[in-house]
């Protein structure tokens, strides 16, 4: 069976060659960065997260290159970094989380919709959060965000639902 | 505009969610994130140099300490505190061509001198032709 991700960058990230990570970032920054965004709200964040991704699979490039489904284990990294520096937003003082919470950062100006959906993804619960992220951002199967979170694949699914039912609802009361 | 009540269809709302405008990475992003790899492939590979000369020396280390053991494993055990009788024979001699050396002083260098030669290497000595009149696999004319 083949696993996804070719050979030839398996053997390049492996050998800790740059031109695989180059192309590692080409295929997965900009869907690493979208889903660290909306993990944690805020484009620094997302930046340092994803610059953590890749820092860290140059010191586990072996398991990288043999992992099953490389996609999922850079969104199981991203997960792990994403959890870090927020743990580290939490010990901040309240005032720099709620400019966090209050104004989701973006590079463009954003619509009325674009922030009512931010607001409603930034008031779901975490893990809820994160599969949304990795579903619509990264761009993940249900199978390879069950091994990037660790859950089974029907878990995955049905916190997805949850999510979007929650995000409906939320887009309701707004909009009503 | 997204309308909730539309349905039940998750595929607006998903549309609208991949769809929010500024969430690319900035243009300068790529470099800096390169930056980050090239340093830390570099560390890498000086730490993986480090790595293998610990191990090479660590052999090193392994092979002399073995090769040291062997060695004194197979060196000829020291001799037996000399003997009485002949230190004291040697003693004398010492005494006949140095007079003036007192007797105790004579003893003690006689004592070293056969533990001295007892600890010398002696080489058994192995001819190079075989003694006149041995067998050999040579051709006799």
């Amino acid at each position: 069976m083949s696993r996804p991700g070719s050979d030839a960058l398996r053997r390049g990230l492996a050998a800790g060659s740059e031109p695989a990570f180059a192309e590692l970032y080409d295929r997965f920054a900009g869907r690493l960065f979208r889903a660290a965004l909306s993990m944690l709200g805020r484009r620094e964040d997302a930046q340092d997260a994803v610059q953590e991704v890749f820092v860290a699979m140059v010191r586990s490039r072996q398991k990288l290159a043999a992992a099953e489904d490389i996609a999922a284990y850079l969104f199981a990294s991203l997960r792990h970094a994403a959890g870090r520096l927020a743990a580290r937003r939490a010990r901040q003082p309240a005032a720099a989380q709620e400019a966090v919470a209050d104004a989701p950062d973006r590079a463009a100006p954003a619509g009325a919709d674009t922030d009512r959906l931010d607001r409603a993804l930034a008031a779901l619960p975490p893990e809820q959060r994160e599969v949304v992220a990795l579903k619509i951002d990264g761009g993940l199967t249900f199978a390879q965000i069950g091994q990037a979170v660790g859950v089974s694949p029907n878990t995955a699914a049905s916190r997805y639902r949850y999510a979007i039912g929650k995000l409906r609802d939320a887009l309701k009361e707004t909009g009503s | 505009m997204i309308d909730p009540e539309a349905s039940d269809d998750p595929t607006e709302l998903e549309r609208a969610l991949a769809g929010r405008p500024g969430r690319e990475p900035p243009p300068a992003f790529r470099a800096r994130v390169m930056g980050a790899v090239s340093r830390e492939l570099g560390a890498a590979r000086r730490r993986e140099r480090w790595a293998f000369a610990a191990r090479v020396a660590a052999a090193a280390l392994l092979w002399l300490n073995l090769s040291l053991s062997a060695t004194i494993a197979a060196a000829p055990p020291l001799p037996a505190a000399p003997n009485g009788r002949a230190a004291a024979e040697a003693a004398e001699q010492l005494r006949r061509l140095l007079p003036e050396m007192p007797r105790e002083q004579a003893l003690a260098y006689a004592a070293m001198l056969r533990v001295g030669s007892g600890v010398l290497a002696r080489p058994t000595a192995t001819p190079l032709h075989p003694p006149r009149g041995a067998l050999t696999n040579e051709p006799t004319h």
